[in-house]
């Protein structure tokens, strides 16, 4: 009976390895059904390693989480590939310095809703960008969304295309409070 | 029986065929799904840390610990499940208390996995009943674990919170205004 367990997996195995190039099968695999969580699980790992890399400016990472044709996009901005969403990263925060640390924001990463087709997958999850307020204490500033399209690359889920969706202020509302920010950081003459 | 037999052997013999000797082996699926597992499991720990903690139920939370698990942060570290309970009294009051003045938001999880050892960190926002009732964000930071499978169950070895916001110093201003502004 063990023989047979084995044969049975054995089988199932190479069913799924034979099966791999059809679209959706109706029944898949026990090995198609442990790939789709394994695949989540990996997926799921990207939207948060996101803004793990953000938080703690490490822009290669970040920029590595891309694929080599991989877009970021949100209104008008496109930013294409690892390096020029690395100079991107950089021109909004700076070339990052070691041993210091960003404690100044922190990012909540939720709803994660992973759709998986083969090698391609779509991902939407939602994010909150929480500053420190003037008191110290964790204020959110920023809601939005994304819609991604992953791939698989060499074996390794990249993302292909993020789309960044603000939600919450709007932009020209970010420009004005950003602007106040400024100002009221900026000591009176 | 012969037919299964047949097939096991058509099987890796084809299996040994489609594979190049130095392909990297593919891990069992028994191995793979332990991983899946293991995962599930360890986001459970993480979260169930907030729902003992909110809950008042430190003798369920110390046991979420290894028995000489340790929890640390800026002001220092409490080792055994004895003394993270104690302290658990100390900072949130005493144990089985309802408690609907806080509670914690536990997201983003980063679980690495190596056999039965893990580390992972995840997020925290703490959130208070404001003056008027509403919720408001007033602690926010990272938690640093690692993880040990002790009698195929994970236990946190040790935790270290990091508070990002505000810092210990704010915190203690920031509750002694409260605290002055509610008498």
């Amino acid at each position: 009976m063990i023989r047979a367990g084995i044969a049975f997996i054995l089988c199932a195995a190479m069913g799924g390895a034979s099966a791999q190039a059809a679209p959706r099968p109706a029944h898949p695999s026990i090995e198609q059904r442990l790939q789709r969580a394994e695949d989540e699980i990996a997926i799921r790992r990207i939207l948060i390693d996101y803004h793990w890399d953000m938080d703690m400016r490490d822009f290669d990472a970040y920029a590595a989480l891309f694929a080599k044709n991989g877009v970021w996009t949100s209104g008008d901005q496109v930013h294409q590939g690892p390096a020029e969403i690395r100079k991107m990263m950089v021109g909004i925060f700076g070339e990052p310095k070691p041993g210091q640390p960003n404690r100044r924001s922190i990012e909540i990463t939720t709803n994660p809703e992973i759709t998986i087709d083969g090698d391609r997958a779509h991902a939407r999850s939602r994010h909150l960008l929480i500053w420190r307020g003037p008191d110290g204490s964790p204020q959110p500033m920023l809601a939005g969304r994304y819609e991604d399209d992953l791939i698989r690359e060499n074996g390794q889920w990249k993302i292909l295309k993020r789309i960044d969706y603000p939600v919450m202020p709007t932009i020209e509302e970010w420009g004005a409070l950003m602007r106040a920010r400024a100002a009221a950081a900026t000591p009176a003459k | 029986m012969k037919t299964w037999r047949a097939l096991s052997i058509l099987s890796l013999a084809s299996l040994a065929a489609a594979l190049p000797a130095a392909a990297p082996r593919k891990a069992s699926i028994e191995t793979r799904l332990q991983r899946v597992e293991d995962d599930l499991a360890i986001r459970r720990v993480l979260v169930d840390y907030a729902t003992f903690l909110d809950g008042r139920d430190y003798a369920s939370y110390a046991n979420l610990f290894a028995p000489d698990g340790e929890w640390v942060n800026g002001a220092g570290s409490h080792k055994g499940r004895a003394a993270i309970r104690e302290m658990l009294g100390k900072m949130m009051g005493p144990a089985g208390a309802p408690n609907s003045a806080n509670y914690h938001i536990i997201t983003n999880p980063r679980i690495d996995i190596a056999g039965d050892r893990a580390t992972a960190t995840s997020r925290y926002l703490f959130v208070m009943r404001g003056p008027d009732g509403r919720p408001t964000p007033s602690l926010a930071g990272i938690y640093r674990d690692d993880l040990v499978r002790i009698a195929g169950q994970w236990k946190i070895q040790r935790r270290v919170a990091d508070d990002i916001m505000p810092t210990p110093e704010e915190y203690r201003k920031i509750m002694a205004a409260r605290k002055a502004a509610a008498q």
